[in-house]
């Protein structure tokens, strides 16, 4: 398959999963599914992948608010300071 | 083939805020055309904000991403700048949220197609993913980003190529997915 058609096939994906499909849509949409394994296959794990990010992103949102409620303000600061100084420097090192 | 995540010594934190500097600088400058030295002090305004509204409990019972919280609040922040007056924005865009049920349609009408092993190892493939693919992926599929807006993020030319840069990212992810499938099939 093309790229291009790879792209509008995700997009496809990607507004089946968001329930965004008109009845007709869908219906085409399942007999696309039903007729071509491997694009059922892209479209399964699209859908896995997303699922797991939810998870997985969850995780992480977390263990970032956790270690929010565990520093001061003070130390926050500091943190941003200097992660800001690096990133100046980084910036300038690339130009 | 994903190269394994380089474990750095900075916290999660730091890993985060980072994060967020390199999505939300390029982001806020090419949207309101701003300098460098105005877009870096709005991602300090932002970092500042971000912890403030932590402590105040506004991020109890968020509905999006950390991430996407953070964006908006550069954008707010941004606005604020330009305008002199503030202009909340809760959050980017909707692009509305996936249907636990559609995916379910997808996934779990097949229990032969996925087992745990399948799960555990989309798992640590989406924890793992290395940039560009890190950012495009995890901004379009969970932090609900538009392509003109990972476009921006990323210093693409137009959302167009985000789009065919999405596209290669995800058949990237699943041939990795693929390959780890074999390998754990065939013992190898």
């Amino acid at each position: 398959m093309e790229n291009k058609d790879l792209e509008i096939f995700d997009e496809k994906v990607d507004r089946y999963l968001r329930n965004q499909m008109t009845a007709k849509e869908e219906i085409e949409f399942k007999k696309l599914l039903a007729s071509d394994a491997e694009l059922r296959s892209r479209a399964k794990t699209t859908a896995l992948m997303i699922r797991q990010m939810e998870i997985v992103g969850k995780e992480k949102d977390d263990k970032i608010l956790h270690a929010l409620k565990i520093m001061i303000k003070e130390e926050f600061l500091i943190l941003v300071a200097k992660l800001s100084a690096q990133a100046k420097k980084s910036d300038k090192d690339k130009t | 083939m994903w190269k394994e995540f380089e474990v750095h010594n900075d916290d999660l934190l730091s890993r985060f805020l980072k994060q967020e500097r390199s999505k939300n600088y390029n982001l806020i400058r090419r949207r309101y055309n701003l300098p460098k030295n105005i877009a870096d002090d709005i991602y300090q305004e932002s970092c500042i904000a971000f912890y403030n509204n932590f402590q105040e409990g506004k991020l109890n019972n968020l509905t999006c991403s950390l991430s996407s919280y953070f964006t908006s609040i550069c954008i707010n922040q941004t606005r604020k700048h330009l305008n002199g007056v503030r202009e909340d924005v809760d959050s980017l865009d909707d692009p509305g949220f996936y249907s636990a049920s559609k995916i379910g349609e997808l996934l779990d009408d097949d229990a032969e197609w996925l087992n745990e092993d399948d799960i555990k190892n989309m798992h640590d493939i989406v924890a793992m993913l290395p940039p560009p693919c890190e950012q495009i992926l995890w901004g379009f599929y969970r932090d609900g980003m538009s392509m003109e807006e990972i476009a921006e993020m990323a210093d693409y030319r137009n959302a167009q190529t985000a789009k065919a840069k999405k596209s290669q990212c995800l058949s990237k992810l699943i041939k990795t997915y693929k390959e780890r499938i074999k390998n754990a099939v065939y013992g190898k």
